[in-house]
């Protein structure tokens, strides 16, 4: 934050919040490169750590929550303290739910490694690549208190709903073409809604922070989210 | 939360005409050569509670007591510029401050009761304004007064026993119901819970959430949550300047000025 | 910089009887002289009380009288001016003769009529104007003593100094000692020092005349000081604007209250006596000038006793639209009457144990009557210990003291009046 408060403790509680929420971030971040590669590289070594690492984040989550209770309940925050501490909450569980993703794609990289390998994983590697900078970017500017980065991730979301849409078309050819493609390609579909997901996710901690900044939403054209909500029931 | 749009220069609130009750114009007061009050442009809504915060010394006070000129009776202080209530301007020469203060009660920051019986101290108000024309009438004025205050259960056995006698939040509401009696139009508080316990502040913020319905009130406080809590519109004062004036909650969730956000969330001084 | 703490308290702990030595001897040293202060007090109480207690009695004699009726009322007319100018003191005289047959010569017989003070005489006559019904018959009456033979009983005057030093001589004493054993002669209460006024007498010299004085004098002086000090107070406290004007009025009166009492005696010399032409030695005169030297005492009491009434209750006053005389009468003015009233009792106070101005306006004449008012010329209590004190017979020395009492315990009722006002009003906010 700018200054620092007349009360010293007040400002080492909401940094401890900030440092779990960065310490989230970066632990998610890997975890989302992780998938991409295990779901590349067809390594089932690393797809296990990703599901073991996974409680860690709901743990971290868990320790946010705690944080900002206590900070509401003692300080009674307002202004840019609220903002921080509310967005916060909402940062720390769009998080959680990246790393449940992250850990989703590496359960489906283990069932794919099964089985023979789809080419469609290289249109996969590009838009795991996209996502994973959509996130260390949107991360990079909560470290930063960057808005402009923040506006920019906002926009490029956009781009990753391109690229699943393409994705999603390439899969429905492929599998009519071929029948025995069908479980490997539900398979690569899942983990590529997974990432565009993630994308979505990393589009609203972006918006949360330029609120905790600027005070109010980004304001001009949404980017456009789901084309295809009605398979989110599918989720698990 | 906020809409950007309902603000205009320097997030000050736009009020339809029939709704301002006070509008000051460029006021300034002065303690001799210290400038305490600069250029001050506000105003108040009819029927709701307005907050002045802002660190002790910045003029709140000040500001208050010109509302209904109890600066008058401080020798050294000097006031500027045009405070009118209902477009007339209490500063012209043609007004009668005894007028005034009929119209613009105040409750001080130390509960004040004279040291005279409960009874007394409420109906001392219209008696000195000659408001009640028989006793009955004045017992009628004393009891829905007290009720108001919402200290009639309290106190309706024990009403010639000295309002001193009183806990410091009944000596409070007794003063808000001293206030009431005289039936003014515009009821301005100085830090009316600083000297009172949660309980007895919690009391008296639920009473100007019942007044506000027939009153119009001006509050001045150190306690943000309480300005937070009781008020419709909040005015930030810093060193004698009105820094920022607006919706309260536009104040303490995304306020305008460095100053205030600086102020509301503890990193001043 | 942060010391050990064993070390820390080692330091604690050598230093601490150094200061409580200190203490103790600051004490100690207010003890001594609380101690001391009333042990002067207490000297001087006995030794007033001491030389005083005794002037509250006075020497009697029972004489046998016959009011004979040829010589009160030889027209048998019971004429007012007959019965005035009879001869009582021949009626005295003959009633001693008959006690003491014996006395022949005429120098005893001159020291036997000694015993007997002239103020018996008028007290037969005020007795027979008072019911001629008594003419003619013989009474048993109390007559005082002079004060030579009240010294006398009192021991004052000893026995055994050599007859030429003594104001009493041998064959006085011989009489005195047969009265005695007849009881004709004894100590009674002393009446006369209460309802009399001055005397060249001592045996009949009171304090009344100057009591009147002195109560006639604060009467003028309270009624003057303390509407208009107390209204002094009231305009300069709430309502004059502080500007230099009012601040060399108050710088003056400060001054005032620091100007010698007889400066002001001066001044009622110079104005009330010489330019408004009032009457020399009256207590209209001496309660002016009185009232001069009390106005800043009570001006500046008052003013602290406005002071101190907390601003919170003005605040409240006009916050519900009173004005500033509403706000003064009702709410400051009955919250500062006991400092007001407690500063004016003890300037009144002062003013009763003043003599200094007064002597300069005539008070210190010998006066004889009782004053009936405001004109009358009189003298006042400390006016009156003066003189006494100035006389030379031995008997006005205890009543210079009875009167210190007297005085006194007028001071002491009017301090006692000042605690319980102030306790009474007292309100508590
Ligand atoms: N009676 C007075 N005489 C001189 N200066 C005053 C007086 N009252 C207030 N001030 C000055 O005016 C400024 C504003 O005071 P005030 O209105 O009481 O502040 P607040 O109520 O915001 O704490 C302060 O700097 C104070 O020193
Ligand atoms: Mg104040």
């Amino acid at each position: 934050m700018s200054d620092e408060h007349t009360v010293k403790s007040f400002d080492g509680e909401i940094n401890r919040l900030n440092d779990v929420i960065i310490e989230m971030a970066s632990l998610t971040k890997e975890q989302v490169r992780d998938a991409v590669t295990v779901v590349v590289k067809r390594d089932s070594e690393l797809a296990g750590e990703i599901i073991e690492k996974d409680p860690a984040i709901n743990n971290l989550e868990l320790e946010s929550h705690e944080l900002t209770m206590r900070l509401l309940a003692l300080r009674q925050p307002v202004a840019i303290d609220l903002r921080n501490i509310v967005v916060s909450i909402k940062i720390s569980s769009d998080l959680e739910r990246i790393g449940d993703y992250a850990a989703n794609v590496a359960k489906r990289a283990l069932v794919l490694n099964q089985l023979p390998p789809v080419k469609q994983a290289r249109t996969i590697k590009n838009m795991g690549r996209v996502t994973y900078d959509l996130l260390k970017d949107v991360i990079d500017a909560y470290e930063h208190q960057d808005v402009k980065k923040a506006l920019d991730v906002w926009h490029r979301d956009e781009e990753v709903d391109d690229m699943y849409t393409s994705i999603f078309r390439e899969l429905l050819t492929y599998m009519m073409e071929d029948t025995h493609n069908i479980t490997a390609c539900t398979h690569l579909l899942f983990i590529a809604r997974n990432l565009e997901r993630i994308g979505d996710h990393a589009t609203n901690i972006a918006e949360d922070i330029h609120f905790m900044i600027k005070g109010k939403p980004p304001t001009g054209r949404r980017p456009m989210g789901d084309v295809d909500g009605e398979f989110d029931i599918f989720d698990h | 939360m906020t809409n950007p749009d309902n603000n205009s220069s320097n997030g000050k609130p736009v009020f339809p005409q029939e709704k301002i009750k006070i509008a000051c114009k460029r006021v300034n007061v002065y303690y001799g050569d210290k400038h305490a009050i600069r250029d001050v442009n506000l105003e108040i809504g009819k029927n709701e509670v307005t907050a002045f915060i802002g660190p002790s010394g910045c003029g709140k006070s000040t500001f208050l007591r010109c509302i209904n000129r109890m600066n008058d009776t401080i020798d050294i202080c000097r006031v500027e510029g045009e405070i009118e209530i209902d477009n007339e301007n209490i500063y012209d020469k043609s007004l009668d401050v005894v007028l005034l203060r009929a119209r613009v009660g105040m409750v001080f920051q130390k509960p004040n009761p004279f040291p005279k019986s409960i009874y007394d101290n409420v109906a001392y108000g219209p008696k000195i304004h000659g408001i009640a024309s028989t006793k009955g009438e004045l017992e009628g004025i004393v009891e829905t007064s007290l009720k108001k205050a919402g200290l009639w259960e309290e106190v309706n056995d024990r009403l010639d026993q000295p309002g001193t006698g009183l806990s410091g939040g009944q000596q409070q509401r007794l003063c808000i119901a001293r206030a009431i009696a005289v039936q003014p139009e515009i009821i301005l508080m100085d830090e009316p819970c600083s000297a009172l316990d949660p309980i007895a502040t919690a009391k008296i913020e639920e009473l100007i959430e019942e007044l506000k319905e027939n009153y119009t009130i001006v509050i001045v406080t150190h306690s943000m949550q309480q300005a937070a809590r009781v008020s419709q519109k909040t005015a930030f004062f810093h060193l004698g300047d009105l820094v920022e004036y607006g919706e309260t909650e536009d104040i303490f969730t995304n306020p305008v000025n460095k100053l205030t956000q600086d102020y509301i969330t503890g990193r001043y001084g | 910089m942060t010391i050990d703490t064993k070390i820390k308290d080692r330091l604690l702990r050598e230093g601490l009887p150094k200061r409580y030595a200190k203490e103790k001897r600051f004490k100690l040293m207010g003890k001594l002289s609380v101690y001391s202060a009333i042990g002067m007090l207490l000297v001087l109480f006995c030794t007033i009380v001491g030389n005083g207690y005794s002037a509250f009695q006075q020497t009697h004699l029972k004489l046998k009288i016959v009011l004979s009726a040829d010589v009160i009322d030889p027209t048998n007319t019971h004429k007012k001016e007959d019965i005035l100018r009879a001869n009582y003191q021949g009626l005295v005289k003959q009633s001693l003769k008959e006690m003491f047959p014996e006395v022949r010569k005429r120098s005893e017989k001159k020291m036997l009529y000694q015993l007997i003070s002239p103020g018996a005489a008028y007290q037969l006559q005020e007795m027979v104007m008072k019911n001629k019904n008594l003419i003619g018959q013989t009474v048993d009456i109390w007559v005082p003593a002079n004060d030579d033979v009240d010294m006398f009983m009192k021991e004052i005057i000893d026995a055994k100094t050599p007859e030429a030093e003594r104001r009493i001589k041998d064959n006085q004493i011989l009489w005195i000692k047969s009265l005695e054993q007849v009881e004709r002669i004894k100590l009674k209460f002393n009446t006369a020092f209460f309802t009399n006024g001055d005397s060249r007498d001592p045996e009949l010299a009171g304090i009344m005349g100057s009591l009147m004085g002195s109560f006639y004098t604060m009467l003028v002086t309270l009624g003057l000081s303390f509407p208009l000090g107390v209204a002094t107070a009231i305009y300069l406290e709430e309502f004059a604007p502080k500007n230099r004007w009012t601040d060399i009025v108050e710088v003056n009166i400060n001054n005032l209250a620091a100007v010698p009492s007889i400066v002001f005696g001066l001044l009622g010399l110079g104005i009330f006596l010489n330019v408004a032409g009032l009457p020399r030695s009256a207590p209209i005169v001496g309660g002016m000038v009185l009232t001069l030297m009390t106005l800043p005492t009570i001006i500046i009491s008052s003013r602290a006793a406005l002071k101190s009434v907390p601003p919170s209750i003005r605040d409240a006053a006009l916050g519900v639209g009173a004005s500033k005389m509403q706000m003064v009468l009702h709410h400051v003015l009955p919250l500062a009457m006991p400092g007001m009233l407690t500063g004016s009792i003890i300037g009144m106070a002062q003013a009763l144990g003043e003599t200094a101005p007064l002597l300069m306006i005539g008070m210190v004449a010998f006066i004889v009557d009782v004053p009936g008012g405001f004109f009358d010329p009189s003298t006042v209590l400390p006016v009156q210990i003066y003189l006494w004190a100035d006389s030379p017979e031995r008997a006005f020395i205890e009543r210079t003291s009875a009167a210190i009492i007297v005085l006194l315990g007028f001071l002491i009722c009017m301090n006692a009046i000042a605690v319980l006002l102030r306790k009474k009003f007292e309100t508590r906010w």
